[in-house]
């Protein structure tokens, strides 16, 4: 995470919000259940989680799009929604900008229009500041040349970029953007998550950003809040989420691990514990501190944590293997191996392949065995 | 860093006071129920209510005209209808032309339908236009056009067959067909019943799977087995809805039987309904209202029959959109299937129209064309001549366009308002102002003089109660246009303006107008051809003092010269034309965009 220097302004702030949905059988489900946190200035916000865990309607209820049934939100410090106070500011009242998922391009309007429909409703700019701007911030998204197409007309990602330029042209300080990049093939994909992140961190707009995929949450964010079913679970800048994973659900939605039952014989007050599994008896470092000696537990490591070696290694944290199979993937192999009835993954990067069926030593680190509630 | 399950990290209380005034309008809030609801939608919500009381109060007045009669609980109409000496006869008469017309309606337009979606042997516009034909050339114009070609003397066509059958020595002093006949009822009926099968079968063809014909045929049943067993019966809901479309067109059809069958002595109810309305005096009102009660139930057997099949017809496949049927090749059945849907496009179109245009050039109804002396002047004359002509013309524009705006214009916003909200009194409005598209045309006609002719509204013999009349009968289809036309409207597109700080109104402008427009002018168009050739509810509302062309029609057919009626249908015809071809024009360059997008 960036460093937070000094206090920062707080551009959102979000309490115990709960949105109900009435089903069609007539069962209510709730869609974001009791959810909280506070977004400051130029912060990139990432929600992750699964289809259907409340992501979007989080997302939409902070743009005003839906109407929380219980608790506030305040931009920029604006009351905007008190469900028990009856607030609710419309949508068009919050100078936001928001990309939505389908791009909801006018399909009557040109790029040019499009994009200075947010300046024409403000009613405060002449004609001269709008071209200007719409042209500033058109050649920032990188397609100066296309005010005078249809939307019709243009390919997904640069239908994406003139939403981009419709979201940031008012000069907004939050932006909301709702799975922007899943419609636009791989590698624009990647070109235009690098581009929007130097955008942001040049304009330095606050942003919401909702996905489920895991890459492009880490590449964007400052911070991550993982969701399921309706709550959120966790919420750290990438790497806290990716090392210091809460909960399996976390730790296996971000990222690959491998999991090792087993239950913990004894706590250390530095916060490691020593667990004892049927592949040996393994030193962690404990996730929650109300872990106790005897609970059931999971011990859970990354493929690329684990260090493999022919000989013998010295330290404890170890336990040996046979390499089942091997598959290039570029960058680098993954392993698939066994002991006893436990198969893991091991990613190395080096190009010196293990054999297959050569038996290995793996270690790993303490400090990258989490120790996990089952 | 870790902060568990979004515990807020102050909580922050506010005292009521300090609490901002809610607002989402800038001309301030309304309150409906407990919501709050912009100005935008509480007009949307106000003519919605409006334009339901419209369509409920007339249908209301008719089913409680019924059962009360001067205050009193009694069955006195159903009474004086059945006391009418031709009761059954009249009964008779109206089931046999519509369910003989229907039943050769639906063989011919499924027919039509198949050679057109699922053979070679379509033919590009002119098999694609086909259902557009009642709707350019009204059945009034058609019914008069057959007439002059088909009465026994006077017929062109009888004349032009008598000369060819002279030539090979039979010589005949009339016929050899007759249009006044049992047949000839029929065969007009036909006409305007085929395309309403031809468009729902071809809508039933083109959302079933072609995959369920070609796996037919893959089992190696033959073409014919096919389309029986397989294609068809793939397709019994849309035939079902075509037939619920007959009956309810069939039973109120006035222009056709009034014309046809007054000349052949076959009553059936519709004109008898009108009779006793408009042509006797005193009207008998409660007479009238218990035949009305007659139409109404045969249509509502019709909906309940309908209902049974639609539910036992859910096991029909509807397969994803684009799956492109491979045509039927035809072979040397292809030009024969092309001669029938072309035969169909003569019979029901081309020549009424030149039996129309040759009697009003001619200025008078003859076998014995002179085409040298064909001109304008006798249609001048019966036209532009006739001042009560010109005021019929005068008032039925004026009428349609009003009642068109007005309609569209209230089915949109209430498109729109039903979108965006799903409250009870929302979906009761709408559910209110489709009411009358159930009802036969005549009844709510009969609804309207029942609830406004007399004391409070004292509406009886002016152009407001035909143009709320004319509204209220073509307001569902008007709201069915908008409802698909607001549905392609993706709810994102509203969303998007909001974000980028338009208004309700700005939102309506500026997004949701320029992409209904097409589909909003396209129902508008539909709304005015109708109003215009409107025959029905004008014979029961209109008079001397708010002469339409459906009025004057008749009276001409009454007592002027076939010339003269030939003129008036001419011009109806023209005028629909025109204004339904330059609406949809504009309307499709309005949306240009469109055809820009298509890559
Ligand atoms: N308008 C609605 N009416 C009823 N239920 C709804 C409505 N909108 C969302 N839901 C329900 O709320 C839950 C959360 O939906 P949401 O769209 O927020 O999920 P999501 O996390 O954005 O999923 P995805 O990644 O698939 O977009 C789902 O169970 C969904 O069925
Ligand atoms: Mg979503």
């Amino acid at each position: 995470m960036d460093s937070v220097a000094a206090p920062r302004r707080v551009v959102v702030s979000v309490r115990d919000i709960v949105k109900r949905f009435q089903r069609a059988g007539g069962s209510v489900t709730n869609a974001v259940d009791n959810v909280g946190f506070d977004l400051l200035a130029g912060e990139f916000l990432v929600l992750l989680g699964p289809s259907g865990c409340g992501k979007t309607t989080l997302l939409r209820t902070i743009a005003g799009l839906e109407r929380p049934d219980g608790g506030t939100i305040e931009i920029d410090g604006r009351l905007c929604d008190s469900s028990e106070n009856g607030v609710h500011v419309p949508t068009e009242r919050r100078r936001l900008g928001m990309i939505f998922q389908s791009y909801a391009l006018w399909p009557h309007m040109t790029v040019f229009d499009n994009v200075a429909y947010p300046l024409r409703s403000q009613r405060k700019h002449n004609k001269r500041d709008i071209a200007d701007r719409v042209e500033r911030v058109l050649t920032m998204v990188g397609i100066p040349e296309l005010t005078k197409q249809y939307p019709g007309q243009m390919s997904g990602g640069q239908q994406q970029r003139v939403a981009l330029a419709r979201a940031l042209v008012a000069g907004s300080d939050l932006v909301l953007f709702d799975e922007p990049l899943s419609n636009v093939d791989a590698r624009v994909r990647e070109q235009l998550r690098f581009e929007l992140a130097t955008m942001q961190r040049d304009l330095g707009f606050a942003a919401v950003y909702v996905t489920h995929d895991q890459s492009e949450a880490m590449g964007l964010a400052h911070r991550i809040a993982v969701m399921e079913s309706g709550k959120i679970v966790q919420i750290g800048s990438p790497r806290e989420i990716y090392d210091e994973a809460a909960s399996r659900y976390v730790a296996n939605f971000v990222g690959t691990s491998n999991e090792i039952r087993g239950r913990v014989q004894s706590v250390e007050p530095d916060g490691t514990a020593s667990v004892t599994t049927v592949i040996g008896t393994f030193v962690g470092t404990l996730s929650k501190p109300d872990i106790a000696a005897g609970d059931e537990v999971i011990l859970v490591w990354r493929p690329e944590d684990g260090e493999p070696s022919i000989e013998e290694p010295a330290s404890s944290n170890r336990f040996r293997a046979v390499v089942e199979a091997a598959l290039f993937l570029g960058s680098h192999t993954e392993y698939s191996i066994r002991v006893g009835e436990s198969r893991f993954r091991l990613w190395r990067a080096s190009r010196r392949q293990l054999s297959t069926d050569a038996e290995i030593w793996v270690t790993v680190d303490a400090a990258s065995m989490r120790i996990l509630r089952p | 860093m870790q902060r568990s399950k979004g515990t807020p990290l102050t909580r922050v209380a506010f005292p009521r006071r300090m609490v901002p005034l809610p607002a989402s309008g800038r001309l301030g809030t309304f309150v409906i129920g407990r919501r709050r609801v912009s100005p935008f939608t509480a007009v949307g919500v106000a003519l919605g209510v409006l334009a339901a009381f419209l369509a409920v109060y007339p249908i209301a007045r008719v089913i409680v005209g019924l059962f009360v009669t001067d205050g009193r609980l009694s069955v006195a109409p159903l009474r004086d209808a059945y006391s009418i000496p031709d009761f059954w006869q009249l009964i008779g008469n109206t089931v046999a032309v519509v369910v003989a017309s229907s039943a050769l309606a639906l063989v011919m337009g499924s027919v039509l339908a198949w050679l057109n979606e699922r053979t070679d042997a379509r033919l590009g516009i002119v098999t694609d236009s086909l259902p557009m034909i009642p709707f350019l050339l009204p059945p009034i114009a058609g019914a008069v056009g057959w007439v002059l070609l088909l009465s026994p003397r006077a017929g062109l066509m009888n004349g032009v067959i008598r000369a060819a059958l002279d030539k090979v020595g039979v010589s005949l002093n009339e016929g050899p067909f007759n249009i006044f006949t049992w047949y000839g009822l029929i065969f007009v009926y036909l006409l305007y019943q085929v395309p309403y099968v031809f468009l729902m079968v071809s809508a039933g063809l083109r959302a079933s799977d072609p995959s369920l014909d070609e796996q037919s045929r893959v089992c190696g049943a033959s073409s014919w087995r096919t389309l029986w067993r397989v294609t068809f019966p793939a397709t019994r809901q849309s035939l079902g809805a075509a037939v619920l479309l007959m009956m309810w067109q069939g039973f109120s059809l006035f222009s056709v039987p009034v014309i046809i069958g007054t000349g052949a002595r076959i009553d059936v109810l519709s004109v008898r309904i009108v009779n006793l309305l408009s042509f006797s005096f005193p009207p008998r009102t409660g007479a009238a209202v218990g035949l009305s009660f007659v139409v109404v139930l045969f249509v509502g057997v019709t909906w309940l029959l309908q209902l049974r099949l639609l539910r036992s017809g859910r096991h029909a496949t509807i397969g994803g959109k684009g799956q492109r049927a491979v045509r039927l090749e035809l072979g040397r059945w292809k030009w024969p299937a092309r001669a029938l849907v072309l035969g169909y496009g003569a019979v029901a179109v081309v020549l009424p129209i030149v039996a129309l245009v040759v009697v009003a050039l001619n200025g008078y109804w003859t076998t014995n064309i002179n085409w040298g002396r064909l001109s304008f002047t006798a249609f001048r004359e019966s036209v532009f001549g006739d001042r009560l002509t010109l005021t019929s013309i005068k008032n039925s524009v004026s009428i349609s366009v009003l009642g068109a705006t007005i309609g569209m214009a209230v089915a949109a916003m209430v498109s729109l308002v039903v979108m965006r909200r799903r409250g009870r009194l929302v979906q009761a409005m709408d559910g209110a102002i489709k009411l009358p598209s159930v009802f036969p045309h005549l009844v709510i006609a009969v609804g309207f003089i029942l609830a406004f002719a007399g004391a409070p509204f004292k509406l009886g013999g002016t152009t407001v109660i035909l143009l709320l009349a004319y509204i209220s009968i073509y307001l569902p289809q008007g709201s069915v246009a908008a409802d698909s036309a607001v549905a392609q409207v993706g709810r994102e597109l509203s969303e998007a303006s909001h974000v980028s700080g338009a208004g309700g109104g700005r939102t309506f402008a500026r997004v949701f107008l320029p992409l209904i427009v097409p589909g909003v002018v396209a129902g508008w168009a539909f709304l005015f051809a109708h109003m215009a050739g409107d025959l029905t509810a004008s014979a029961v509302l209109a008079g001397t003092t708010n002469m339409v062309v459906g009025f004057r029609i008749l009276q001409v057919f009454d007592n002027g010269s076939y010339a003269q009626l030939a003129s008036l249908a001419l011009v109806l015809t023209a005028i629909t034309v025109v204004v339904v071809t330059l609406a949809l024009v504009l309307a499709q360059r309005r949306g240009r965009w469109r055809q820009r997008t298509t890559r």
